[in-house]
């Protein structure tokens, strides 16, 4: 399993500007339809999804690091978005701190290991004081993908 | 104290039919937290804080791994019967 093959630079943002979590959740998936990752049918399904996930709990993690995800019956494979949010966004964080880098993970209902999979890799990745740095400064969303494929290759050696 | 207590191991296998994800790994850890001990859970050799929600989801734990569990302070035997439990349950949430 790649996190890259399901990244497509269309859906990644280095500018967002947005106020709490609702606002963040519809931004994110904005960016996977923007990208072409999901269709503008399966857009209110998504969204319900994700918020009714954060209601259960926060996916606020801490570290500055947003981790929404759901499954949808109606997405055939793991699609991402990811948004890096400067000033940060209130996101009812485990830890109380505003979010800066978010992760987007959508997948499809079953298939459990590969979203645990995907899920665990974004986890340790986050938990790399240096690579979040590293994506907090990215200029571009090309930027954004590179670091974590230079990241990925790095936990695959 | 904890020394002296020594510390208690587990080997569980995860109930939850999801795995050890996001929410159950919150949960997980919002009980961890409340307890003194020192937790930690293991999972192919690898050892992570068992009171931190980003290191439990890096195990990427299923349903039927086999995960150790590890406490060490004074209320160890609680943790391991608390954290124990909830590790075997197979509640989806």
């Amino acid at each position: 399993m790649r996190l890259t093959e399901y990244i497509n630079p269309k859906c990644i943002s280095v500018d967002m500007d947005v106020k709490g979590k609702d606002e963040a959740i519809e931004f994110l998936v904005g960016l996977l339809l923007q990208g072409g990752s999901i269709t503008a049918a399966q857009k209110e399904e998504v969204i319900k999804t994700l918020k009714k996930r954060e209601e259960l709990g926060s996916t606020g993690v801490g570290y500055g690091v947003g981790i929404p995800h759901g499954k949808c019956s109606s997405i055939e494979e793991i699609v991402l978005a990811i948004a890096v949010s400067k000033k940060g966004v209130d996101f009812a964080s485990l830890d109380g701190k505003p979010v800066h880098i978010f992760f987007l993970l959508l997948g499809p209902e079953g298939s459990p290991t590969e979203h645990l999979k995907a899920l665990a890799r974004i986890a340790r990745f986050s938990k790399d004081r240096n690579f979040r740095e590293k994506i907090l400064k990215a200029k571009t969303p090309e930027e954004v993908l590179e670091i974590i494929k230079e990241r990925e290759s790095k936990e695959l050696a | 104290m904890g020394i002296e207590a020594g510390m208690l191991e587990k080997e569980i296998r995860v109930g939850n039919p999801l795995g050890l994800h996001a929410r159950p790994a919150a949960k997980f850890v919002k009980l961890s937290q409340k307890l003194n001990s020192d937790v930690y859970l293991e999972k192919d050799g690898e050892r992570v804080n068992g009171k931190s929600i980003l290191e439990i989801m890096m195990l990427a734990a299923e349903q039927g791994d086999l995960v150790k569990l590890v406490v060490d302070g004074e209320d160890e035997e609680k943790a391991i019967e608390i954290l124990g439990s909830f590790l075997a349950g197979e509640n989806e949430t």
